[in-house]
This record gives C-alpha cells, sequence and structure tokens, in this order.
C-alpha cells in the first residue's frame, strides 16, 4: 500500500510538471498574445515582470512549486483575484454535476445491465446492448443540446442553462453521465454472466431462493468489484468530461471557467483549471486503487 | 451483417470526402434567399445562417473529420509503437523511464490534456493533429510495450539474437509483425475517438476556424438556432454518431475476427 501510495505521489509531481510546462511552452511570446501587437515596451516590461517571465525557466519552475505548497496559483490576469479563490468559487458546481452524473449513470446502467443478463439471447439484452452502443457512440456536445431541444424548448420542462432554477442539473448531470451509463451496463451484464455461472448461484437456486434475490441478492454483490474500480476511475473522467458539458450548459463551474479562461488568454488562470482537474483525476484514481485492495483480500496478499 | 453495414457506412463517409471538390454541392456558397431554410427538394438538409447547404457542409466537414483522424492516428500508432516496442523489448533504464512517462500520461485525463494543447498551440488542422496525437500516442505505447514483453521470450526471437541480429532489426522485423493484429485494433477504436476528440474541440471554438466546416463548430453554430432551425445541429450529430458507431462496430469485429483476446 505504501508502494502504491509512493509510486501516487512521484505520479502527482509528474503531473504538476507537466502542467507547468505545457503552459511555459506557448510557442512565441505571451506578453505579446495578452496584450497584442500595439502595447507600449513599459508595459510588456511590467507584465512580463508580474508573470515572472524575465527570470530563468527553472527559476519559475521552482518557485512555481514552492507557491504551489502554500496552494497559491498567481493571480488572474483580468479580475487580478487569486486564481485559488476562482477555483474554490467554482468547483463545488463541477462536483455537484459529476456526482449527480454519477448517480444518474449507475441508475441507469445497473437496471439495464441486470435485464440484459437475465434474458441474455433474447430482443431485451440486444436492445439493450444497441442502446449501450448508442450512448457510447453520442457525442455529449451533441446530446446536450439535442436535450435542450426536446426538454427545454419543446416541452418545456427544464430550464435551458444555467445553475440557478430548480431543475437545471438534471439535464447536464444526464448529457455527463449517458456515456459512462452505457459503459457501465455493458459491464454490469458481462460481469453477472460469470457470476451466474457460478457453483454458489447453482445452490442457491437448488434451495429454491426466488430468482430476484439470486440475481440481486447473491449474483450482484460478486460484481461489485470490477464495477467499482470502473466507476472510480471513470468518476475522474467526468471531472474532465464536464469542460464540454457545463459550456454547453453554460454550468458555472471548473469547465467553463476553463474555456472562458483560454478566450481570454488568462493563463494563471488556464493553469490553475488543468492543475484542478488533473489533480482531482489522480486523487480518485488512486483512491479508487486503494479502495479495490480493501474490498478484495487476494489483491492485498499479493 | 451489422458489420458489413458499418463498413459501407464508413466506405460512403470517405468516398463523399475524397470526392467533395468534385460534388455539385458547395460548402461555402451563400443561397440569401433560403437562410435558415429546413430540408426540401432544392436543399435536401437544409441551409445554415449565412444561407449555405448544410449537406454540403456535412461533406466538407467530413473530410476535415477523416484528415485529422487518419493522420493522428498514423502519427500517435507509429510514434507509441516505436517508443512502446523499444522500451518494452530493451527494457532496463529505458523502460523504467517510458513507462513512468505512460503512467503521468495516462494519470493525465486526455480529452483535458487535448485541450490545454490546442489552446495553447492554437487553432487550425495542423496544432489538432499535434494536440490529439500528443495524448494519443501513448495508448499505443502501452500496448506495443506490453506486447514486445511477452513476445521477447518467444524462440524466433532467441533464434535471432543466436544469430547476431542487432537489436533494431529484431524490433522491425521480428516483434512489430507479431503485434500488427492489436494494433490495427486499436487503430479503428482511435479513429472513433478522434473523430469526436476532433469534433469536441472545434465546438468548443478550439480546433478548425470558420469559414471552414467541421461537425463540431457546426453543432456548436447549431446551437444558437436550435429553435428556429433544428436541423443545423440534428444533422451534423447524425453524422458523427454513424462514423463513430461504424468505427466501433468495425473495431469489435476485427478484434473477434483476429482473435485478439481483451488486452489491458
Amino acid at each position: 500500500m505504501t508502494s502504491r501510495l509512493l509510486s501516487a505521489l512521484i505520479t502527482l509531481f509528474g503531473v504538476v510538471t507537466l502542467v507547468f510546462f505545457l503552459i511555459h511552452l506557448i510557442p512565441g511570446d505571451p506578453v505579446e498574445y495578452i496584450l497584442g501587437d500595439s502595447a507600449r515596451p513599459a508595459d510588456r516590461n511590467a507584465l512580463r515582470q508580474q508573470l515572472g517571465l524575465d527570470q530563468p525557466l527553472l527559476l519559475q519552475y521552482s518557485s512555481y512549486l514552492t507557491n504551489l505548497l502554500s496552494l497559491d496559483l498567481g493571480k488572474s490576469l483580468h479580475s487580478n483575484q487569486s486564481v485559488t479563490a476562482l477555483l474554490a468559487e467554482r468547483f463545488p458546481a463541477t462536483l455537484e454535476l459529476a456526482l449527480a452524473a454519477f448517480i444518474i449513470a449507475v441508475l441507469i446502467a445497473v437496471p439495464l445491465g441486470v435485464m440484459a443478463a437475465r434474458r441474455r439471447g433474447t430482443a431485451w439484452d440486444s436492445g439493450a446492448m444497441t442502446i449501450s452502443l448508442l450512448g457510447v457512440s453520442i457525442p455529449n456536445f451533441w446530446l446536450g443540446p439535442m436535450l435542450i431541444l426536446l426538454f427545454s424548448l419543446w416541452l418545456g420542462w427544464t430550464p435551458v442553462s444555467g445553475r440557478e432554477q430548480p431543475g437545471s442539473l438534471i439535464l447536464p448531470a444526464i448529457t455527463l453521465g449517458a456515456s459512462l451509463s452505457a459503459v457501465l451496463a455493458r459491464m454490469v451484464r458481462s460481469t453477472l454472466l460469470e457470476v451466474l455461472n457460478e457453483d454458489y448461484i447453482r445452490t442457491a437456486r437448488a434451495k429454491g431462493l426466488k430468482e430476484s434475490s439470486v440475481i440481486w441478492r447473491h449474483a450482484l454483490m460478486n460484481t461489485m468489484l470490477p464495477v467499482v474500480t470502473l466507476l472510480g476511475l471513470q468518476l475522474g473522467a467526468l471531472l474532465a468530461g464536464a469542460v464540454i458539458t457545463e459550456t454547453v450548459f453554460s454550468w458555472p463551474g471548473i469547465g467553463s471557467l476553463l474555456i472562458e479562461s483560454i478566450q481570454k488568454r488568462d493563463y494563471p488562470l488556464v493553469q490553475g483549471c488543468v492543475l484542478l482537474v488533473a489533480v482531482s483525476y489522480l486523487l480518485i484514481n488512486t483512491a479508487t486503487d486503494l479502495l479495490y485492495q480493501l474490498l478484495d483480500p487476494r489483491i492485498r496478499s499479493r | 451483417m451489422k458489420q458489413r453495414l458499418a463498413f459501407v457506412i464508413l466506405l460512403v463517409w470517405v468516398a463523399a470526402a475524397l470526392f467533395e471538390p468534385l460534388l455539385p454541392i458547395s460548402p461555402n456558397e451563400i443561397h440569401l434567399s433560403a437562410i435558415l431554410a429546413a430540408p426540401s427538394a432544392d436543399f435536401w438538409l437544409g441551409n445554415d445562417a449565412l444561407g449555405r447547404s448544410v449537406a454540403g457542409r456535412l461533406i466538407a466537414g467530413a473530410r476535415i473529420a477523416f484528415v485529422v483522424a487518419f493522420s493522428t492516428v498514423f502519427v500517435s500508432a507509429l510514434a507509441g509503437t516505436v517508443i512502446g516496442a523499444v522500451s518494452g523489448y530493451v527494457g532496463g533504464a529505458l523502460d523504467h523511464l517510458v513507462s513512468r512517462v505512460i503512467d503521468i500520461m495516462l494519470a493525465f485525463p486526455g480529452i483535458l490534456l487535448a485541450i490545454a494543447l490546442a489552446a495553447i498551440l492554437g487553432p487550425g488542422i495542423e496544432n489538432l493533429i499535434i494536440a490529439i496525437s500528443s495524448v494519443g500516442w501513448v495508448g499505443f505505447a502501452r500496448l506495443a510495450r506490453s506486447q514486445a514483453m511477452t513476445l521477447r521470450t518467444r524462440e524466433h526471437i532467441t533464434a535471432a539474437i543466436a544469430l547476431g541480429s542487432g537489436q533494431g532489426r529484431i524490433v522491425f522485423r521480428h516483434l512489430l509483425p507479431l503485434m500488427m493484429a492489436p494494433l490495427l485494433v486499436e487503430a479503428s477504436f482511435g479513429l472513433a475517438a478522434v473523430i469526436v476528440a476532433e469534433a469536441g474541440l472545434s465546438f468548443l471554438g478550439l480546433g478548425v476556424q470558420p469559414p471552414q466546416a467541421s461537425w463540431g463548430s457546426m453543432i456548436r453554430e447549431g446551437a444558437g438556432f436550435l429553435l428556429v432551425a433544428p436541423h443545423l445541429a440534428i444533422f451534423p450529430g447524425i453524422a458523427i454518431m454513424l462514423v463513430v458507431l461504424s468505427a466501433n462496430l468495425l473495431g469489435d469485429w476485427m478484434r473477434d475476427r483476429l482473435d485478439v483476446h481483451q488486452y489491458l
């Protein structure tokens, strides 16, 4: 377990370094980008100094690392507010969206996968799997506008965008959760089919248990392990997928903040958004890894 | 049956993209009298807000989608396979370093890295290809590395070493040909993923720039006219779905056909 944590730490360091060099790879002069061609030389120098760009790269890197330890990510070029504060303001909305998408995905996928496995080879099964294949193939930047068209504009059931009105979470959550539920349904189906062949399931049936009890209490419990792993890995991916979904619905989270700051060429803010999502992704994946070991003693002993 | 349909769909799209300049519908010709026109006999899939034919723009968009998809998959497959195969075969410190880099890249959500890169490099097709390839090579590298590690103990490799072949010759002549099947499967799934990534980046305004047509930017433009002209957003989405679905089905089919076991 310690070796897992250690390797996660090294990876974390790598991710942090990658983000730094990503931003400093900008071809040409970022000051030029920010101020445009017509800026006065004095302004350029002032901005260069403010951004610390007049210092050698390695020095910039080391001060980036030390500032990071005190959660100081610099200031936004536009509002002059601290990047950390801006991120803290927006992060709850992204978490809320990702969790809601997660719950919706589970609520759709588990019944769908169980149904497909129980009626293996029937029209129900192939119907469920076709839906799931469609779910994987439909991009969320199309699903979003289509849901808006149907439920907000034609039926008038949900708000079009934003976060203030009640019910505004529903469409973004479905949009973000759709592809996860498609992958998950396939996984539930295939692991359940494997488990249903086991001896203890035959025993449970032989002692006269109802089929529903066999499936939900005996079989499904044992499919949880791979499912939990997939879910953990996907929760992190949901945070990244939120970038597009938030843009579609003007959801005020980290994703839409990232796109806004890219459009404004607000590089410290871009860096902060990328860093926050990447680090959360890594932390969630590491936590899943550890949880997996707790759930399955066989892996711990290895 | 499903696979044949998928193959035909892909073929039709690729052909349309290839012969786009010869087709009688133009993606940029403006019909001022038919702005936002709904689908009709004159304009099969209707017109957009500037009076340009949606059908023409879809085909032009297909051209972009396939150019980006094929070049990206080619670049990432080539780079990833060589890096992964050499690292897995040679082992030692090099392999240690490469697998660390792969771990770090995998710890980074792919779409986020592509968005960041596309934003930094600026818009344009070449930059799109660079941004998506920078993320895409990792999958191929991981696959090639694990393949090389299992294959290097095979007898024919030992025989080649005994015959005095150089390491380069062994990797390229004796290892790579054996990895082709799983790499081909990975490539066809990669094709689907890149098409979605290109459309996604263009949707965010980070990819193909106007007046060039991309399926992603068409959806973004169409999203502003959902109530008056829903066809603008509907058709490009169906195009993406058809192509992605077909590429995935083809990948599934190849995996079964080439007997590539689930690798992870």
